[in-house]
């Protein structure tokens, strides 16, 4: 189980790496192709454009793993041990909820546009809006993982695989 | 719908649930309970607010700084700063500063800001005799000037929601202000070092040496010039430009500062991959939470109310200070821009105010909020690298609130240190 839940990790970080990888590739040959040939590839954009809906969609479930997604806990650590317990189980619920309606209203806005077809590549639109639905559901995975050391302490994993408190992403997000 | 969004996004995030999901929440109960629009508007609007092309330098430009902050980059510039502004009192304290500040024309983000350089200057300053807590609250003030100079992940978010404005004229737009801010954290820092008797660093090393490691970090510090250069000049679009500091980052830190490996490449654009998710997730929700007040009327009327009030410019920039400081206590920048630009810059352009000016009080005040209590990410970014208590960390914040608070109101009260550099550089 345990080594289940580590491939299952590497792998939704190697598709991470790999969409990242392959925006960056794809704008800069199309940024030296502009300059060294003065053409540039018609579909670029739109491809960088897709590759990140779906880097933001499958990467949600692996952020929620190691806590990065920006919450207010001030409330839930003025609460005594047993409500702040009660509390995140409550949130983990609530959170389950949401992501299975997610994934099915995103199955639905991807069925009605399936018969459409992006402007450059041809590609059925089916397969950008699919992001939603997937991604959704790559986070009720990291939900269920996370569930117990969450609601019972409060902590998330680490990238590397150890437990730990919450441990804000030393990046970007949010400004 | 409006009486169902608020409350609730105010309940979910006081019970603590993540601030993207809180928004998509409160987006479908306020459409389910107030109106007979279908679930799927909401989807459509969440994809339409990540399927855009100047969106894309946003992962870029967390990516360029990712690979950036390895050790040697980050290094080269905390000797540059030590080497400058070390030997005053309070020496390390300015060095934190001016890395911050140098550190700034690398990343656009506040966070990275504090959790790179920042995490490296505090352990710096403790062993210089500091007090932990300080070194912390001083590390929170100074990061603030990282999405103010350029390149900075909210101006870019910004220029999409108001187009009176552009990436290019933002970055120009928040140098002088940066500055501004670095300076009075520098004599927020020296006015408390004098009163605790915080030691001076080494002395001043010789010209020749400083020269030397000057020329160290200047291939460090060139990324900002060819970023603001390169858009200035029509070189390439700031989603060009961002995609050039990723290869520049990597050639820098190859080939000149060798301090890059490949294999550390995977988890450098893991790492930036997962802080885009997060950023983008929220972007999307707020999308679609900018959407409703869009159709309610909110952002018109309110506009209506208080244009009929006829406020003089100053009144109302300094209206929208305090409630851009009161909505920054518990809201992060971007989501905060997201949700007021839509409604404030029209109001502001009909009062004549410029663009620019006004967009740039609206970051620094949002960018304030990171490092204000309850809400503030710089001060759970600080508390968590160095162990201490937020409240210990709060306690120690004061004199550099004072300093925030007057680089603020100059910023306010002085256009032109927003909008000389962008008019001359012909934006």
């Amino acid at each position: 189980m345990k080594r289940l839940e580590n491939i299952f990790v590497a792998l939704n970080g190697w598709a991470l790496i790999l969409i990242l990888s392959a925006m960056t590739l794809i704008v800069g040959a199309n940024i030296a192709l502009r300059y060294v040939t003065a053409h540039s590839l018609p579909w670029a954009d739109e491809a960088a454009r897709y590759l990140m809906i779906w880097m933001t969609f499958s990467g949600a479930g692996l952020v929620l793993r190691t806590g990065g997604h920006v919450a207010i806990t001030n409330l839930q650590d003025t609460l005594p041990d047993l409500g702040q317990k009660i509390l995140r189980g409550a949130i983990v619920v609530g959170l389950l909820i949401f992501f299975c309606f997610m994934v099915h209203v995103g199955l639905q806005y991807a069925g009605r546009m399936q018969y459409q077809v992006t402007p450059a590549l041809r590609l059925s639109f089916i397969y950008v809006y699919a992001a939603m639905p997937v991604g959704f559901g790559l986070l009720i995975v990291h939900l269920l993982l996370i569930a117990r050391p969450f609601i019972t302490a409060g902590s998330y994993k680490r990238a590397d695989g150890r437990e730990a408190e919450a441990d804000p992403l030393p990046g970007g997000a949010n400004g | 719908m409006a009486e169902i969004l608020f409350p609730m996004l105010f309940i979910l995030l006081a019970l603590g649930l993540p601030v993207a999901f809180a928004m998509a929440i409160s987006v479908f109960a306020a459409l389910s309970f107030g109106s007979s629009y279908p679930h799927l508007v909401v989807v459509k609007e969440m994809f339409s607010g990540l399927d855009s092309f100047p969106l894309l330098a946003v992962p870029f430009f967390i990516l360029a700084a990712e690979i950036m902050t390895g050790g040697a980059v980050t290094l080269a510039m905390l000797r540059l700063a030590q080497s400058l502004v070390g030997h005053l009192k309070g020496g390390l304290g300015h060095a934190n500063v001016v890395s911050s500040a140098m550190f700034a024309g690398i990343s656009g983000s506040a966070l990275a800001d504090a959790a790179g350089p920042g995490t490296m200057m505090i352990r710096m300053m403790e062993k210089g005799g500091y007090d932990r807590a300080y070194a912390g609250a001083l590390t929170i003030a100074s990061s603030i000037v990282g999405p103010i100079i350029p390149p900075s992940i909210t101006m870019i978010i910004y220029a999409m929601q108001d187009q009176e404005v552009s990436v290019g004229s933002l970055f120009m737009a928040g140098v002088l202000p940066g500055i501004l801010i670095t300076l009075m954290v520098l004599l927020a820092n020296a006015r408390v070092s004098r009163s605790r008797g915080y030691a001076s660093g080494d002395p001043m090393p010789p010209l020749a040496e400083i020269l030397r490691i000057a020329l160290h970090a200047v291939p460090a510090l060139l990324l900002i010039v060819l970023i603001v250069g390169g858009i200035r000049f029509g070189v390439f679009t700031p989603t060009e430009a961002s995609v050039i500091a990723v290869f520049y980052a990597l050639f820098v830190g190859m080939f000149i500062y060798r301090s890059l490996r490949i294999r550390d490449l995977p988890d450098i654009i893991l790492r930036a991959a997962l802080t885009s998710s997060a950023v983008l997730l929220i972007l999307g929700a707020a999308r679609a939470f900018a959407w409703i007040l869009i159709i309610e009327g909110i952002p018109q009327s309110l506009a209506e109310t208080i244009i009929s009030w006829d406020l003089s410019p100053i009144v109302f920039l300094l209206a929208v200070n305090v409630l851009l400081l009161i909505f920054g206590l518990f809201m992060d920048p971007l989501p905060g821009v997201m949700i007021l630009v839509p409604i404030l810059a029209p109001i502001s352009m009909a009062l004549g105010i410029d663009p620019n000016h006004f967009a740039i009080v609206v970051i620094v005040n949002l960018t304030i909020g990171l490092a204000t209590p309850p809400v503030g990410s710089l001060i759970f970014v600080v508390s968590s690298t160095t162990n201490l208590k937020p409240s210990a960390i709060i306690r120690q914040m004061p004199p550099f609130f004072l300093a925030l608070a007057l680089a603020l109101l100059a910023i306010t009260f002085v256009p032109a240190l927003s909008t000389w550099l962008p008019t001359v550089s012909g934006f």
